[in-house]
């Protein structure tokens, strides 16, 4: 529980985490379209490098994106297996006890472990060098344009930032609880199924209580102070756009228009 | 019969940047059948030492022996944790959040269950404690998210104490309750000391419970015991109750007091009638 890396934020003074917010999510965005972009190797290698390089920018280490992507690992190798398997493309490359392995399908899955791991290098990239709090206050700002057709922006923004706020809290009420429990004799990882079940009951029903009793008491003493949703506020913190930033979405538009440029120069559909 | 720790070192996040000794090679033996106060500042360590006990947290080097049960970092020697948490009950800070089940009896005899107790032998157990804490075997039918804070919290001290643990260890069990409450709290803990045999260890900041509940005191500093002794011998070292910025109990700080404007009490006084006595008969003595 303690080693849990991804969507952590890790404080540090490079050139991305001085970044503004909304710079970094729109070229975020800008990236992940672009790896959904079937730009064969050719185009992967081209995003790799460049996001190899923001990893550089963040002065984060690679062993750390690795990191972050261990609890993804099952998940990987699951889609690997099963991608290998079912997918029946293209020429026959091998077969394993009389089963078929086909060409494409080993493309194919190898493209999607490699467009997965781009996924989390880029949101690492963002949580680690963005603050919970500016992050929100990059959402909502990105979201502003669209509260002329009823998305509540400052609301959801509110929320984001809450719910990230009460994560390690969360985490550590959830070891209390599985202390005090493990005191009456509860074990998780021994015993049959029904006795799993009623071990995960007592951790999940307690904590399910005292979450709702925080969110009261949390609502009580925002109210306390008069906050209200509706009502526009200004800012402690005010983003601005340097010319780096606007540099820096120019920048993610650049790849994004090349990877395009890469699909059509050599997989000309 | 006793619980020994040797050595004992307990770190943090051992293996990241941000690791942190919370106990650092601490000796200390708790004798069977004492009623033991654990003190010291927030932070000095004393949660991280209690729950080595029953074996929640895994030293990092040394080893904790509570009777046959020794706890090492070797996690494949550590067998039989069950047999041992049964043996050691822990009433966490707060214990009111544990409970989960619809009905109060259903949570009493969770604990017991759950150590291999048939459900027979657990309802009898559970009419027994309830009673024992407190309250009476009508309230065993009844929603324990109904009760008060301080029922509640009565309510899963029974859990535990249905469980027959030998060793009972409480994690500041009088936070937040008001002064009354407090009051039979600490006294349910004394008839369980004295009555029925259990040895207590209790982590606790309120000086005056240690002063007339406590037989044993340790006083924790920086992940290290600083103190060990009796409750009396603690309250009688004033120059180091000082320097280590201790509360006074009510009675120690009226005698200090006393000493400074020139009327000395040489005894070690337990009782507030029993301090007015000496106060009037060295008023006589000096006319």
């Amino acid at each position: 529980m303690d080693n849990i890396v991804f969507g952590r934020y890790i404080s540090g003074d490079s050139a991305l985490h001085r970044m503004d917010p909304r710079a970094k999510i729109l070229a975020m965005l800008f990236l992940i379209i672009s790896i959904f972009i079937p730009s064969g190797i050719f185009g992967y290698v081209f995003i790799g490098i460049i996001l190899l390089d923001g990893v550089f920018l963040a002065k984060l280490s690679i062993s750390y994106i690795f990191k972050a992507m261990k609890p993804m690992m099952f998940m990987m190798f699951f889609l690997l297996l099963v991608n290998v398997f079912v997918i029946r493309n293209g020429d026959v490359l091998f077969t394993v006890f009389d089963y078929p392995i086909y060409e494409k399908a080993v493309f194919q899955t190898f493209y999607i472990v490699i467009r997965l791991l781009f996924m989390i290098t880029i949101t690492t990239l963002l949580t680690a060098t963005t603050k919970p709090l500016e992050l929100t206050l990059g959402i909502e700002d990105l979201l502003s344009p669209f509260k002329r057709i009823g998305v509540p922006a400052h609301i959801i923004a509110m929320m984001i930032s809450i719910a990230l706020r009460y994560i390690p809290t969360l985490i550590e009420e959830t070891q209390r609880i599985m202390k005090a429990q493990a005191s009456r004799g509860v074990d998780l990882e021994e015993g049959s199924f029904k006795e799993k079940i009623s071990a995960l009951l007592s951790l999940i029903i307690p904590l399910f209580i005292s979450s709702f009793q925080r969110a009261e008491d949390l609502a009580s003493a925002m109210e306390a102070r008069g906050y209200d949703p509706e009502k526009k506020r200004t800012r402690y913190h005010i983003l601005k756009m340097q010319n780096m930033d606007y540099l820096f979405v120019f920048f993610s538009i650049l790849v994004l228009l090349l990877v395009i440029l890469i699909k059509v120069v050599f997989y000309a559909i | 019969m006793s619980i020994i720790f040797e050595r004992l070192t307990h770190i943090y996040d051992a293996s990241l940047t941000t690791s942190q000794v919370a106990l650092h090679e601490v000796d200390l033996e708790v004798m069977d059948g004492t009623f033991s106060a654990i003190i010291g500042e927030t932070g000095s360590g004393k949660t991280t030492l209690v729950q080595h006990i029953n074996a929640l947290l895994i030293p990092n080097e040394g080893c904790v022996k509570v009777d046959e049960f020794v706890v090492t970092k070797k996690k494949k020697e550590n067998k039989n944790l069950k047999m041992l948490r049964k043996k050691v009950g822990v009433v966490f800070q707060f214990p009111e959040y544990q409970l989960f089940e619809e009905t109060i009896l259903k949570d009493i005899i969770f604990g017991p269950k759950n150590f291999g107790m048939n459900e027979a032998d657990a309802i009898e157990k559970a009419k027994e404690v309830i009673q024992l804490v407190g309250l009476d075997e009508s309230y065993l039918e009844k929603n324990p998210f109904n009760l008060s804070g301080g029922q509640k919290r009565r309510i899963a001290i029974a859990g535990i104490l249905a469980a027959d643990p030998d060793i009972l260890v409480l994690d500041e069990p009088t936070a937040g309750l008001d002064p009354q409450g407090a009051k039979e709290m600490m006294t349910l803990f004394t008839t369980l000391n004295k009555d029925h045999n259990k040895t207590i260890i209790m982590v606790t900041h309120d000086m005056e419970h240690v002063f007339h509940y406590c037989d044993h005191v340790v006083f924790m500093k920086d992940g290290k015991v600083d103190k060990n002794c009796s409750t009396k011998q603690f309250f009688e070292d004033i120059e180091y109750l000082k320097s280590m910025d201790v509360k006074l109990p009510f009675i120690i700080e009226t005698k200090e007091l006393l000493r400074k404007k020139g009327i000395v009490i040489e005894e070690y006084v337990e009782t507030i009638e029993e301090l007015v006595n000496r106060i009037q008969n060295e008023v006589k003595k000096h006319g």
